[in-house]
């Protein structure tokens, strides 16, 4: 038998132009030659197959599969390595018809996992930061373009954690335009190097960022939004104007890339001012019968396509809804500014449970429009730009007296206190609109934009059929703003996220059988550093 | 067909750069990678099951794993078509841990072919037909390595790190199976 390596080295020297299969085959001893040659053709025989029709896909299969790869959602996963270099990942997730975007975290979670969540996160954030100062610094990923893999994938990577931060969805349409505005500087820089491919990269990324943006704004739905439509419309608009620039002095290939980005902003503008027109509630802040908070709103939202966003500025002092507004207490994220206007379920408390734990009214969260029973809501009596506006929200104090929670298996339960939430929901019994004469607190925000105030709201009525108390956290959590720079990226806008920071304990009877159910909580700003009691 | 035959540090320079973008998150660059390897991939998963319709749906979880696993590539100094071949491997033995039943094509049967005319057998030169169902009746290792070697046309480096076994162990299966190879299209030469 030849040895093994023999039959290697052979094809080896055939495949280089060593000499004909022949001319190498006669350098060997006859019994050698008899050996080896039917092996070499052999193997040069099935090297033939490499060009085999029959073992080709068929065209209809690569074009489908081609068609599913360029539409795939492929969810962010764990790194597995099974055996150290080889990435196996069998599970996968496919989308049809669906831009790539990072899956939202679920909007309920215990606080235990949100704070291991954090803690890894804020542990990959500072991992990022080690590895980008080796390789050139965090500031040379933030400069970086697609060009630059190592430093761009860490500049994404950044972004991703931010976004994996977000602790609400309103904070996270803020963060998805900057990353909108950031890729927009990037698409700028681009042109002006004449980068045609990288525009094109840039531009498909700057309009999937625009999508998710207008998706989590859409998720969020319009009456939670502390960002409105009009807001984000503006936004928008400001970058249509800055690509139509671009455009102008963009070399000819360019152009057509950045079309696509200018396209899709056009088209997110246009849905965004449709979807504000069929929201009129949004612009205007109507003070409702049932609301226990007024806002008063002196700037409303610009006038499409206004350039101008109307987000407040940085500010030190809190923002309305950080001291007013607190429903949705199993959120620990913190509230959504207007979910008050959304009647709650037939509970009664100053947390708004979820329906489905009462079971007898559809979720105010995915029906925000709905009053309880489900019946037409009454005007909002705050629109969402009361959250927008440019203001800060004066730190609500508890109210005396009425902040003790009612023992949870009381069945006709004290009165809820909302020291601090305008909202009428915390007090309603099931089917009922909040009393008209709940004084609410005000919001006054002045004309200029600067700090919104907000005054105390009484003790809302007691209903008999809940009890629940909620306190403000002793010192309320400030408005962390989110920076959105412009296309040009020297201006810089606020965009306000709320994080609250509240005790509560509601108990709420459910109709149907009599049984009470108590929950005690706290709603932790995140970042604030003060967890569950 | 593009060459198949890329050494490791001979990767197209396209390739490379496609590469590089498809792990920045370019759709599109992966699309072009997909356009490129997607016939080898299919080719050699092909191998792998013996049958189109199995052959589609491994290949295009191979992709779809390649796409989600993209992102995580790293530039080891082997050609790209290594790391989707090695997700082909993995699946391909995902897909028969799942089946269980996994019948071994060992059949002691090929391996009685002594005899033959062996300078007849030289020149011999037989039909895409015969030969590709005599490698699919190769035991699984010497397919592999006959797949890897002589239609994906890796070289031996990147056979062995597929394979997980060293070069010298990769050119003993690659005779072997050849040896095998042989005595599978001689038992056939004999049944007709």
């Amino acid at each position: 038998m030849i040895p093994d390596d023999l039959l290697a080295r052979s094809l080896e020297e055939f495949r280089q132009g060593k000499g004909s299969l022949e001319a190498i085959l006669t350098r060997f001893p006859y019994d050698t030659r008899v050996e080896l040659e039917p092996l070499l053709r052999l193997a040069l025989q099935v090297e033939r197959l490499r060009d085999d029709t029959e073992t080709a896909p068929s065209d209809a299969f690569r074009a489908s599969l081609r068609s599913q790869l360029m539409r795939a959602t492929v969810e962010a996963e764990p790194v597995v390595y099974r055996n150290g270099h080889t990435p196996h990942a069998p599970e996968f997730e496919v989308v049809p018809a669906a831009p790539a975007q990072i899956t939202p975290m679920p909007a309920r979670r215990t606080l235990f996992p949100r704070r291991w969540q954090q803690l890894a996160a804020s542990f990959a954030a500072g991992a990022l930061m080690v590895a980008g100062a080796g390789v050139g610094g965090a500031q040379a990923a933030k400069d970086s373009l697609p060009d630059q893999p190592l430093l761009y994938s860490l500049k994404l990577a950044q972004e991703k954690v931010q976004l994996t931060l977000a602790s609400s969805e309103d904070e996270r349409v803020g963060l998805y335009l900057q990353i909108a505005g950031t890729r927009l500087q990037e698409l700028s820089r681009a042109t002006d190097a004449g980068k045609t491919d990288l525009a094109y990269q840039l531009s498909q990324k700057y309009s999937q960022t625009l999508n998710q943006a207008t998706s989590s704004l859409q998720n969020n739905g319009p009456q939670k939004n502390a960002i409105s439509n009009t807001e984000v419309a503006g936004f928008v608009a400001q970058q249509v104007t800055s690509l139509q620039d671009l455009q102008k002095k963009a070399p000819d290939g360019v152009k057509e890339a950045l079309a696509l980005a200018l396209s899709a902003a056009q088209g997110v503008h246009s849905d965004l001012t449709v979807s504000e027109s069929s929201a009129p509630g949004q612009q205007v802040a109507p003070p409702a019968p049932q609301a226990t908070t007024t806002a008063v709103v002196s700037d409303p939202p610009p006038p499409m396509p206004s350039a101008t966003i109307t987000v407040p500025e940085p500010s030190p002092a809190p923002g309305p809804s950080s001291g007013i507004n607190v429903t949705g207490g199993t959120e620990p994220g913190g509230s959504i500014p207007n979910r008050e206007q959304a009647p709650p379920p037939s509970t009664s408390g100053s947390l708004s449970p979820a329906p489905d734990k009462s079971g007898d009214q559809p979720p105010s969260s995915t029906a925000p429009d709905k009053g309880l029973s489900g019946a037409e809501p009454a005007p909002q009596p705050i629109p969402p730009r009361s959250a927008d506006t440019p203001n800060t929200a004066a730190p609500v104090p508890a109210q005396s007296g009425s902040d003790a929670p009612a023992p949870p298996a009381d069945p006709t339960p004290a009165p809820a206190e909302t020291s601090a939430s305008p909202e009428p929901e915390p007090s309603e019994p099931s089917g009922a609109t909040p009393p008209p004469s709940d004084k609410p607190p005000v919001i006054s925000v002045p004309p200029d934009g600067g700090a919104a105030t907000a005054s105390p709201t009484p003790p809302p009525a007691d209903d008999g059929k809940g009890s629940g108390g909620l306190t403000p956290a002793p010192t309320p959590t400030p408005s962390k703003g989110l920076t959105t720079p412009d296309s040009s990226g020297d201006k810089h806008r606020v965009l306000p996220s709320v994080r609250p920071a509240y005790e509560a304990e509601v108990g709420f009877q459910q109709p149907s059988n009599g049984v009470t159910i108590s929950i005690t909580g706290a709603l932790v700003a995140p970042d604030d550093g003060r967890g569950m009691p | 067909m593009k060459s198949l035959e890329k050494g490791r540090s001979g990767e197209d320079p396209d390739i490379s750069v496609w590469v590089e973008q498809a792990v920045s998150g370019d759709r599109e660059a992966f699309g072009k990678l997909y356009d490129l390897y997607s016939e080898r991939v299919y080719r050699h998963v092909y191998y792998k099951v013996g049958n189109h319709a199995e052959a589609e749906d491994l290949a295009a979880q191979v992709w779809m794993n390649a796409l989600r696993a993209i992102g995580r590539y790293k530039q080891m100094g082997r050609p790209f078509i290594v790391w989707l071949l090695s997700i082909a491997n993995n699946q391909v033995i995902d897909h028969y841990r799942a089946q269980k039943d996994r019948t071994s094509i060992d059949d002691p049967g090929l391996w009685l072919s002594d005899g033959l005319d062996l300078e007849q057998e030289a020149i011999r030169d037989y039909n895409n037909t015969e030969l590709r169902e005599a490698i699919l009746q190769l035991r699984p290792d010497h397919r592999k390595v006959v797949v890897l070697r002589f239609i994906d046309g890796l070289e031996y480096a990147d056979i062995a790190a597929i394979m997980q076994k060293n070069e010298g162990a990769v050119r003993v299966i690659q005779h072997r199976a050849l040896l095998a190879l042989r005595k599978v299209l001689q038992a056939k030469v004999r049944a007709q």
